[in-house]
């Protein structure tokens, strides 16, 4: 799997450059952010603008991300495109990863619910 | 729709791995397309196929990786009819009836589902879904007629 980080007003960003999360990759995913957590950053924004298909073992590493980065833990996406977006919202998971279109929104979002 | 593609029959057969599945859901995608189905649409069709891939290799097979998987598509007008079919441990009576809405509280993170959520999955995208074992096959059946518009959820 292809990922790369960048820092985004003190705001860590997994760009997510693999086209597909599916159970191929799943695990490889969720090692990935179990990295990042590790590394002491628990309010994550995942960038999925080049990913073209997740299917549901993805969203399952997702949430099992967000565990691993504990109480206060956030994760939030950014660039989702319409058949990415349509899983989260069947699985009502949109609830739990709420999606923004840039990640100035999604840094808004993410120091909002720090408040 | 144009009714393009009727009486157009794909078979698509894998081994049960899943670095297999991509590249059979990419195909789906497209010949859904192909056959007339929107870009959306389609889209959802392979999130299903997907789903009862993973599905087949992971309960039917038991992630042993000696098995087959073989995804049927037929062209409707309009639409498409998949079956997907193993030869692995069938799914226990009521499986597919009960998978229901995902159960959980958005707001208490130890209580959300990291799986289990496959055939609900494919029941929503779906128009229609029913599984069926006939000695030692296993069919999951499923058509999608066309777009999401006007169709509830």
């Amino acid at each position: 799997m292809n990922l790369s980080e960048t820092m985004n007003d003190g705001v860590m960003v997994v760009h997510v450059k693999s086209p597909r999360v599916d159970a191929a990759s799943a695990h490889e995913f969720r090692a990935a952010i179990a990295d990042v957590a590790a590394r002491g950053h628990t309010r994550l924004i995942v960038d999925l603008s080049a990913v073209q298909f997740i299917d549901s073992t993805g969203l399952g590493a997702l949430v099992s991300a967000l565990k691993l980065l504990g109480r206060d833990g956030r994760i939030v996406v950014v660039g989702a495109r319409e058949s990415v977006a349509t899983l989260f919202r069947v699985t009502r998971m949109d609830k739990v990863f709420r999606m923004h279109l840039s990640n100035t929104e999604a840094i808004a979002a993410l120091a909002e619910g720090a408040r | 729709m144009n009714g393009r593609g009727a009486n157009v029959r794909l078979l698509l057969r894998i081994g049960s791995e899943f670095a297999c599945v991509g590249p059979l859901g990419a195909a789906v995608r497209a010949a859904s397309a192909q056959l007339g189905l929107e870009s959306e649409a389609a889209a959802e069709v392979e999130l299903s196929v997907v789903e009862a891939v993973n599905n087949s290799i992971e309960h039917a097979y038991r992630l042993s990786g000696d098995g087959v998987v073989e995804v049927l598509l037929e062209a409707l007008a309009p639409g498409v009819r998949i079956e997907v079919r193993d030869r692995g441990h069938a799914m226990s009576c009521g499986v597919l009836e009960r998978a229901g809405p995902l159960e959980f509280d958005a707001a208490h993170v130890p209580s959300l589902p990291e799986g289990g959520m496959g055939l609900f999955i494919v029941k929503q995208l779906m128009d229609e879904v029913h599984y069926e074992t006939s000695g030692s096959l296993n069919v999951l059946t499923m058509v999608r007629l066309g777009s999401r518009a006007g169709r509830s959820r």
